[in-house]
């Protein structure tokens, strides 16, 4: 799955230097061996778009019964609006974690963005309605990160029947993890990014006041985060190319900094192909468009018709089958206890 | 769950009973470690992510137990694990005479590797005991419980709890309520482990969280500017909640008396006071007392005790049907009979 050209791009040696700036005789690996480098990063765009289409396919072919095509076009959500409205959730997602209080770390809202993009590659918006899988994304991504928040004091920052949210959020949480695969350890360009500042600060004395760049680099990795960027590059290079775009900002150029301090060691061809990435993040970044907000609501309008009422926590059919599945749990312990009384 | 055949209980850990299983597809026998989710208001509990995020990132290693894979059924996570015999608390409990010196060198070697590489993967292990390193049926030792792991960031400003590891394994700096530690926290417990192996009994047998500190202090001496440097400027919350005389430190020799010198010369690097003063495993793993005399036994000369846990009657009910060479031939034997009716018979 993971184009080749991208994976040997980033210079292990570099980055794991730059990962253990409080330590820098470090030569720890964190990156290349990761679960993160090794099942999720994909090799562009054409790929995810690949993914996501199939996802929408399989449920449509699921869910079509005896539909024309003309009648699925129009009752099922195409991949297009569908990317439109996983789009438009990030959106609510990153503004949820921006009011959450108590105030999250930034990398709690990078980890719950990369577990919601990582969903979406492989479900469809219908099966699982985004709304709940936000929620759940940014639930999930507190504890990962260490950053403990009681369910009680998570829901207290939405308006509505709480209850009901923690019931969901709790729901999904089994669901979310395996379609993750269980792979929770996330690394976000936050760390690298400071890495990187400072190495310049220290390595690269020419430039003054390194400082100056930091707003924009901060805008371009706040972009960034709105991309599939993280789907397709390492943390470090999305964390690089800021810089780099931030550097110019400030009419410094990087190139040498790259080339001849960061890339030392590396051959002519690595470092090429480095650069091509950088550029690579910059147009993928760069070509980030708004959400057409209108278009999204009336998508999230036809989702209610179409939209998988099996994960629909406010559905008969969701009620009913948690029900039955409590029953069963119950018959199994029933059967359970008859047992140990007729072995005693 | 459908994919496993339940053989037994191996036993009840502190987040959920172990099962003994056999996967029907591949006929591998394997652990299931049931975590219940039921009651948890929090969902997932913390512990079971910990283990799941460090068992995720870490590669296969000989050292470390391996996670096959994770699934839901119904309010419980399964995690299935490759199926170890035994423990170390085990062997040393259940070994009729004491552990020699070669067999002592070889558990340490598989004990520091399998620390290197949790290290090397930035995973701090926070609760090594002898009853957490597992011993396979060829006798190899592998790290197993990871439900206190955390991944840890060279940064050094994160916080943790300290109320972590098992007492007799605990750091000092754990012990004066240190939030701030580091992967030292586990060689300490390496060293205490080592001594363990040693003297066939565990060096600081503490029976509460004081006389624990007590034994320890008693051994290292009391700590000082001198045996542990910056020691005023860590945060110990709890260490002026104590205070103890001024004693001098019991020579290690004393201790474990049967030591080599090469072994001692390693235990006391394990055992002091500054976190980033303890051999690193790494290091250890080059020290002259694996290169000397006798050298590390191989794993075939190591003992391998069995399970010696209740035989529920769930588990002799499945391994009725299994080959025993104790049983006559005849009670292994399927009923003609009983066969029958499930006979196509051909025209």
């Amino acid at each position: 799955m993971v184009d080749q050209t991208t994976k040997c791009a980033d210079v292990p040696c570099v980055y794991a230097w730059l990962y253990c700036i409080g330590d820098l005789y470090c030569t720890k690996k964190m990156f290349s061996t990761s679960s993160q480098s090794k099942h999720w990063l994909f090799s562009g765009e054409t790929e995810l778009a690949k993914c996501r289409t199939e996802a929408n396919a399989t449920y449509i072919s699921k869910h079509r019964g005896t539909m024309t095509d003309n009648e699925v076009t129009s009752h099922f959500l195409t991949p297009v609006e569908e990317r439109i409205l996983s789009r438009q959730y990030e959106v609510v997602l990153r503004k949820f974690c921006a009011e959450f209080q108590p105030p999250m770390p930034k990398c709690v809202i990078g980890t719950s963005l990369v577990f919601f993009k990582r969903f979406y590659v492989n479900n469809s918006n219908m099966n699982y309605h985004p709304k709940d899988i936000m929620l759940t994304c940014v639930y999930l991504a507190c504890k990962v990160e260490e950053f403990y928040v009681p369910i009680g004091q998570f829901v207290k920052n939405l308006r509505g029947d709480r209850e009901k949210f923690a019931d969901a959020i709790l729901s999904f949480e089994l669901t979310l993890m395996g379609k993750l695969n269980y792979h929770l350890t996330i690394h976000n360009p936050f760390r690298p990014l400071e890495g990187f500042l400072i190495d310049i600060k220290t390595r690269c004395k020419e430039i003054e006041n390194p400082e100056r760049m930091r707003k924009a680099t901060e805008e371009f990795l706040e972009r960034s985060l709105q991309s599939d960027a993280c789907l397709i590059f390492s943390p470090s290079q999305i964390a690089l190319a800021a810089v780099r775009f931030g550097a110019s900002k400030e009419g410094i150029s990087l190139d040498r900094y790259i080339k001849e301090v960061l890339l030392k060691v590396a051959s002519d061809k690595e470092a090429e192909n480095m650069l091509y990435q950088l550029r690579r993040v910059k147009f993928i970044v760069k070509g980030i468009e708004n959400v057409p907000r209108e278009q999204a609501q009336a998508i999230q309008k036809k989702l209610e018709n179409c939209r998988n009422q099996a994960n629909n926590p406010d559905s008969d059919v969701y009620k009913k089958r948690m029900l039955e599945k409590l029953d069963e749990e119950e018959d199994i312990r029933v059967k359970k206890r008859s047992k140990v009384s007729e072995e005693s | 769950m459908e994919q496993y055949n339940i053989l037994g209980r191996i036993g009840e850990g502190a987040h959920g009973i172990v099962l003994k299983a056999k996967h029907i597809e591949s006929g591998e026998i394997v652990a299931l470690k049931k975590v219940p989710l039921r009651n948890a208001e929090e969902g997932i509990p913390n512990t079971a992510l910990r283990e799941i995020k460090a068992l995720q990132e870490i590669e296969d290693n000989p050292y470390v137990v391996r996670l096959r894979e994770v699934f839901p059924h119904g309010a419980v996570i399964v995690f299935v694990f490759e199926f170890m015999l035994s423990d170390l608390s085990e062997v040393i409990r259940k070994v009729e005479k004491p552990l020699t010196e070669a067999q002592v060198k070889s558990y340490m070697l598989m004990l520091l590797k399998g620390i290197a590489f949790c290290h090397e993967n930035n995973i701090m292990h926070r609760d090594l005991k002898p009853a957490n390193l597992l011993i396979s049926s060829t006798g190899h030792l592998k790290i197993a419980d990871f439900g206190l792991a955390r991944v840890f960031q060279n940064k050094g400003d994160r916080q943790y709890s300290h109320q972590v590891a098992t007492r007799w394994y605990r750091a000092p700096e754990l012990l004066y309520g240190a939030r701030k530690y580091d992967e030292g926290v586990d060689l300490w417990a390496v060293g205490c482990i080592f001594g363990e192996l040693l003297n066939n009994s565990p060096i600081f047998p503490g029976e509460t969280d004081i006389e624990q500190l007590c034994l320890v202090v008693k051994v290292l001496g009391t700590p000082s500017e001198k045996t542990w440097p910056g020691m005023s400027k860590l945060d110990l919350p709890d260490y002026h909640k104590i205070s103890f005389p001024d004693n001098p430190p019991i020579p290690l020799e004393k201790i474990v008396p049967d030591a080599s010198e090469e072994a001692l010369d390693l235990l006391k690097q394990f055992l002091v006071y500054p976190s980033k003063q303890r051999i690193s495993a790494k290091q250890a793993l080059l020290h002259q007392y694996f290169f000397t005399e006798p050298l590390p036994a191989h794993h075939s000369e190591l003992p391998i005790p069995q399970r010696t846990s209740r035989r529920s009657g769930l588990q002799l009910k499945h391994q009725a049907h299994e080959y025993n060479a104790d049983l006559p031939i005849e009670d292994s034997l399927i009923n003609p009979d009983r066969l029958a009716p499930h006979v196509i018979r051909m025209k």
